[in-house]
């Protein structure tokens, strides 16, 4: 690409004026102020124009617009043609003030668009840099070649920039150190305590992970309790309908039962009533009886009260008949009591005297006092070896001594008199003996008196004989008392003659109380002779006893004829019967009837409670009133309930029918275990739901999809941070890989440019240049020395400046293709003449391979121009100087 | 039409005893794939709550449409929920709704997100007298009317349902229509999950149950032919779901023969846009682009980013997102985005640069995203930005 014309309609100080360079080297020389940077600057913008970057203009554009733009008018305006190396021409129209252009080619086509960059049409692209870069190499201003003083590194920064860009704004190595920095602000490290948002979401992830985990638990804890509430519901639901069926069952039950009593209760309740109505009538019959045997008592009271004063009239003459008897009887016992004591006086009085006599005797006898009790016992024993003497004695003897025992033991137990006479028996039959069997001995003599004494001593029983000779006068005194007394009296004396004195005393003491009681009798008699009349009594009786009669044959005339003829005594046992039968039947009657009302009562299927089951006022029993056919009401409820259980969908489970239907307690028992069940259950489900309401309250409840969204959120960011990790990595790796090639391949490149080059500046005195790949140092080989290029002569480092600007723009746009033109301002103002001699036949040189554009001011260069250059090279002279 | 003379009438009768009202046409709502409780996996939990309670508004409106149509019926076609996300209040507010369509018969196929087990929503819920819940792992019948009668079956576990139609043992005439939660085998959505866990069959397994047609959902990609129907899910659950989704109100003839269409009942749409950055300089002009690309939008939009991104934008800096205007949520896709470099030129520079793109280019074995996103980081730290964060 090359420039056939250069015009600037308005730019800097120029308004219209055109530049016609040449092909190869067109060297525009002129003073001082007369065009020269113009042109220079009028060059690069015909190519490269100005960016539509959005911002803050960069640096060299921001100064080309402060030096360049008109300062007249409002237009900016340039014109070029060029001609690229295959033979196409570009007709360059600027509107630097609009930064657009036409670009149009031999065929009138407008191209710019072809060629764009930064929104603004940048003819660079066809050498295949841009504006910057186009900038950076091909274009070399005095100013730059100034900068190599100030900065010890701008070789090593140029070439490096611009190996890096087109633009050549950055380099490499400060975009691999923008990556790190930014990764490390925007990424951060993976360790703990970074805070970096790697980190941060990594932490994030974890923190939602834990969070989507406890919501995914608590979701499912949520779901688990409403499975255990559906089946605590179910298992209630079951039981409930379980609990159902057995109430339904025993409900069947109880209702066959009450049907069964029901029916029972009927009959129980109508025998009831038929008894309780039976024994009303028979009270009733009884309560009639009782008047009836009222009536008869009184009747049987009335006959008795005749009969009783009948008795009496009887009585009173039978009384008066035996008050004479007994009169008599008394007087007669009298008689005969009075001779028995004379009888009696006579004999103690005779007794009396006997003693006395005796008594009397005795003690003539014996004056001795009378014997010493135990002289009896002497005599005792005399008498009984008397006997014993005479062994060979008679039977006699025996009979007379038993007799005498005998006589002894009686007279002892019957009558002191007995003794004494049986003793005197004795006295006697021993005496008899003594006679009978030989002269008493020695011993005789005083036995006997020994018996004397005994039998005195008998006799006086502790008194002394003249005692007894008073006692037998007293007796005899009142025998003559009582002699007076029975004379006129009949005798009888022979009778009592043979009469013993004990069966006399006995007769005496019974006639004594025979006599006694007649005169008692004979008393009482006579008080039981009633003093009024009994016969008139007996007449009003017999009134009143017809009367009562009249009444019981009025009450029942049956009766009455077998009542009539009853004593009281009967009756009234008549009468207790009935009272009692009464009463029994009664407290029957009372029994059933309360039965009968518990029936009633009890009763709340169909027995309403009967009139009958009390006794009205009047006894009367009513017939038991019964709902209207409450056997039918009762078995339809049966029915209706045996329906209702098979009705049931749980019945099937239970294990029994209607058929075997458990008995009502059994049933009551399944009901309880089914009811403590359900309960169970109930506080259970209850108990599940509390909890499911306290876990859905508002704000208590997961919100596991709120969760996963939030992780997810997480993860995308770690995903995304991740992603930019990886993004930024391979970036820096591409970067650095593919500076690391540039390098590698351009500097072989320019070090053989360079190199080329070399000998025609510098002689021998430079004889190579090394450019390291890796970090583009220049060092330069002088006489074996290596050095730094930039630390060279001010001048010497503008060359290999100079050098490596062309060699970089060879570099860059060889694989365009297309020849880039170079455009040097001023660039050997501080060459020596040798060196700048040396350095316009190289431009000269490279001139033949892409067009030059050397801007000067200086002298010998013109004077160089003038000599050297001619055919596809040229000299323009600017005139003079240019106004501002 | 079916309706007309029975409406006062039907209060009192109890479901599946309704007579027919007369006419030659039961009219039915078919819902499924509502997936309440939904999780929103690409979306943050606030856009994700706000579109569940848009979710429950669609059922809303679905009733409302079923009610306003006088439909005979209302079927449910199954994952009508999300067991694993299920809030406390979805059952309540599925009750609420669902006894407003008393006493119109709501018979429910649960599918397998919201599969029958003790603790479903299905078995916790106290439902209204006309919600008809069809068991799992058998068939059921239910005579809607009079020689119209529907089998339905349920899932009773999240996958592992196998093929069901070939135990339909349909015992009656009149007309039999199918009610379950399948997967036709040779409809498959490209995405979709294996039809062979989910209740597979084929066309030819309706005919030959003796179905006349069968009512469905599992295929979220509506679907309407002579022996089957998929609604297809009522509200969008992501971008990129094609139209055509919603309530089906069909009119079942006394030939068996069926007609459909399809109302929409969400209150929100999920919108796909394309937004070309081209010549867009600047960030005023990006929003203006993006902003003219949404008017009048609702619910969520996913802008695609297409075409030459200025070199000097930053959209990270622009805050797109925060465009929403109306819209819930935006989500932004920028991998159509080209580098607003002249990568022709910089292919060709014997550059760093140049070199870094060759490089990058020749690296075949990145996503386009990725590589997108290297080109685009590589280029701006070349140029000294420090503005690298670049969406993929």
């Amino acid at each position: 690409m090359r420039f056939t014309r250069l015009s600037a309609p308005a730019h800097g100080p120029f308004t219209g004026e055109t530049l016609t360079p040449a092909p190869g080297l067109t060297v525009v020389w002129g003073l001082n102020e007369a065009g020269k940077s113009s042109w220079h600057s009028a060059a690069y913008l015909a190519i490269t124009g100005l960016s539509r970057k959005r911002g803050r203009a960069t640096k060299e554009e921001q100064l080309i617009i402060e030096r360049r733009r008109p300062r007249t008018g409002d237009l900016w305006r340039l014109e070029a043609d060029l001609v690229l190396d295959d033979g196409e021409t570009l007709s360059v129209n600027w509107d630097l003030n609009q930064r657009v252009a036409k670009v149009l080619d031999s065929l009138g086509r407008d191209r710019a668009n072809a060629w764009f960059s930064d929104g603004a049409p940048d003819l660079a692209r066809i050498v295949g840099l841009d504006r910057a870069s186009f900038l950076a190499t091909a274009c070399v201003r005095q100013s730059d070649l100034q900068r190599v003083q100030d900065d010890a590194h701008l070789l090593q920064d140029l070439l490096q920039k611009a190996t890096t860009s087109a633009d050549a704004d950055s380099t490499a190595s400060a975009a691999i150190s923008i990556i790190e920095q930014f990764r490390k602000d925007q990424i951060g490290l993976e360790r703990e305590s970074s805070t970096r948002p790697l980190m941060e979401a990594k932490r994030r992830v974890e923190t939602t992970s834990q969070a989507l985990i406890a919501a995914q638990k608590a979701h499912q804890d949520r779901l688990h309790l409403l499975s255990q509430l559906t089946d605590g519901r179910t298992r209630l639901s079951e039981r409930r309908d379980e609990l159902q069926v057995f109430q339904t069952a025993r409900s069947v039950a109880e209702a066959r039962h009450q049907h069964r009593e029901l029916v029972q209760r009927l009959s129980e309740r109508d025998t009831l009533a038929e008894r309780v109505q039976l024994l009303a009538s028979q009270i009733e019959r009884l309560d009639h009886r009782e008047q009836v045997l009222l009536a008869a008592r009184l009747h049987a009271q009335r006959l008795e009260v005749v009969r009783n004063i009948e008795r009496q009239v009887s009585e009173t003459a039978t009384a008066r008949q035996a008050a004479a008897d007994a009169e008599r009887n008394h007087h007669e016992l009298r008689g005969q009591l009075t001779w028995l004591q004379f009888e009696q006086a006579r004999r103690t009085a005779h007794s009396s005297k006997q003693r006395f006599a005796r008594a009397s005797e005795l003690q003539h006898r014996h004056p001795l006092a009378p014997a010493h009790p135990a002289d009896h016992d002497q005599v005792g024993r005399s008498v009984a070896a008397g006997p014993a003497r005479a062994t060979a004695s008679t039977p006699l003897a025996i009979a007379a001594i038993a007799t005498a025992i005998i006589g002894l033991i009686l007279g002892i137990v019957i009558h002191p008199a007995l003794f004494v006479l049986t003793v005197a028996g004795i006295v006697a039959a021993m005496i008899t003996l003594r006679h009978r069997f030989g002269q008493p001995d020695h011993t005789d003599s005083e036995f006997q008196e020994r018996l004397d004494r005994a039998e005195l001593t008998n006799l006086l029983g502790g008194a002394t004989v003249e005692d007894l000779g008073l006692e037998a006068d007293q007796d005899q005194r009142l025998w003559q008392e009582q002699a007076s007394v029975v004379r006129g009296l009949d005798p009888g004396a022979e009778a009592l003659e043979a009469v013993d004195n004990r069966t006399l005393k006995e007769r005496i003491h019974h006639l004594t109380g025979l006599t006694a009681d007649a005169s008692h009798q004979a008393a009482k008699l006579h008080n039981q002779i009633p003093g009024n009349d009994p016969n008139l009594m007996l007449t009003s009786a017999r009134v009143n006893t017809d009367e009562a009669l009249s009444r019981l044959q009025q009450l029942d005339r049956d009766a009455a004829e077998r009542l009539a003829a009853c004593s009281i005594t009967d009756v009234d046992a008549q009468l207790s019967t009935c009272r009692s039968e009464r009463e029994q039947r009664r407290q029957t009657r009372d029994q059933s009837a309360g039965q009968l009302r518990q029936l009633s009562a009890t009763s709340s299927d169909g027995l309403a409670p009967s009139s009958g089951d009390q006794p009205g006022p009047s006894g009367d029993q009513s017939t038991p009133v019964v709902e209207s056919d409450p056997v039918n009401h009762s078995a339809h409820r049966v029915i209706e309930l045996e329906d209702a259980f098979s009705a049931l969908p749980a019945q099937a489970t239970v294990g029994f029918t209607l058929a075997t239907l458990p008995s009502a307690e059994a049933l009551s028992s399944l009901i309880d275990k089914a009811t403590a069940e359900v309960e169970r259950l109930h506080h259970q489900v209850a108990g599940l739901e509390g909890r499911l309401q306290e876990r859905d309250a508002p704000g208590a409840a997961a919100d596991p999809a709120a969760a996963v969204e939030n992780h997810e959120a997480a993860i995308r960011e770690l995903a995304r941070v991740r992603e930019l990790a990886e993004v930024l990595d391979e970036t820096q790796s591409l970067l650095a890989t593919a500076e690391d090639r540039v390098h590698r391949d351009i500097a072989p490149r320019l070090n053989a440019s360079t190199n080329r080059w070399l000998p025609r500046i510098f002689g021998d005195r430079y004889t190579k240049v090394l450019i390291d790949p890796a970090t583009l140092d220049v060092q330069v080989f002088a006489a074996g020395d290596v050095h730094r290029a930039d630390l060279l002569s001010q001048g010497t480092t503008e060359q290999f400046y100079l050098l490596l600007r062309i060699a970089l723009t060879e570099s860059l746009t060889e694989p365009s293709g297309e020849s880039c033109p170079l455009l040097l301002d001023d660039i050997t103002v501080n060459f020596d003449r040798e060196r700048k001699i040396a350095v316009l036949d190289l431009l000269r040189e490279v001139a033949t391979e892409r067009q030059v554009l050397l801007f000067t001011m200086e002298d010998d260069v013109l004077e160089w121009a003038r000599a050297n250059l001619s055919g596809t090279d040229t000299l323009i002279e600017l005139p003079g100087r240019v106004t501002a | 039409m079916l309706r007309g003379d029975g409406g006062g009438e039907n209060e009192a009768n109890a479901v599946g005893s309704r007579p027919k009202a007369g006419g030659d046409t039961i009219k039915i709502g078919h819902l499924a794939d509502v997936h309440l409780d939904s999780a929103f996996r690409w979306a943050g939990p606030e856009v994700g709550g706000r579109w569940r309670r848009a979710i429950r508004t669609t059922v809303t409106n679905a009733v409302d449409v079923a009610l306003a149509e006088q439909v005979d019926a209302f079927f449910l076609g199954g994952d009508i929920y999300e067991h694993d996300y299920v809030s406390p209040d979805t059952a309540q507010f599925l009750a609420d709704t669902l006894a407003r369509l008393a006493p119109i018969p709501v018979l429910v196929a649960p599918g397998n997100h919201d599969y029958l087990c003790p603790s479903s929503l299905w078995v916790q819920a106290s439902w209204s007298y006309n919600v008809h819940v069809f068991d799992f792992d058998r068939w059921q019948p239910f005579e809607l009317v009079d020689g119209l009668t529907v089998w339905g079956t349920a899932h009773g576990r999240p996958a592992g349902t196998g093929p069901m139609l070939d135990q339909l043992g349909i015992d009656r005439g009149g007309i039999n229509i199918g009610l379950f939660h399948g997967a036709l085998r040779s409809g498959v959505p490209t995405g979709a999950t294996a039809p062979e866990p989910h209740l597979p069959f084929d066309h030819v397994d309706i005919q030959r149950a003796g179905l006349h047609h069968a009512f469905s959902g599992h295929y979220h990609n509506p679907r309407h032919d002579e022996w089957l129907t998929y609604p297809g899910n009522p509200h969008p659950l992501t971008f990129g779901e094609s139209p055509g989704r919603g309530l089906v109100i069909a009119r079942i003839h006394d030939d068996g023969r069926v007609e459909a269409d399809v109302r929409n009942v969400s209150p929100t749409t999920f919108h796909d846009v394309t937004v070309d950055l081209t010549e867009a300089h600047s960030s005023e002009v990006v929003r203006e682009r993006v902003a003219a690309a949404l008017t009048g939008l609702r619910g969520a939009a996913r802008v695609h980013l297409v075409g030459d991104l200025a070199t000097d934008l930053d959209l990270d800096a622009i805050g797109l997102t925060d465009q929403k205007g109306s819209l819930d949520a935006i989500v932004l896709r920028s991998s159509g985005l080209r580098p607003g470099y002249d990568l022709e030129s910089i292919r060709n520079e014997a550059t760093v640069r140049g070199q870094f793109l060759r490089d990058l280019e020749a690296r075949t074995d990145l996503p386009p995203e990725r590589h997108a996103a290297i080109l685009q980081t590589g280029l701006r730290a070349l140029d000294g930005r420090t503005d690298l964060a670049v969406q993929a």
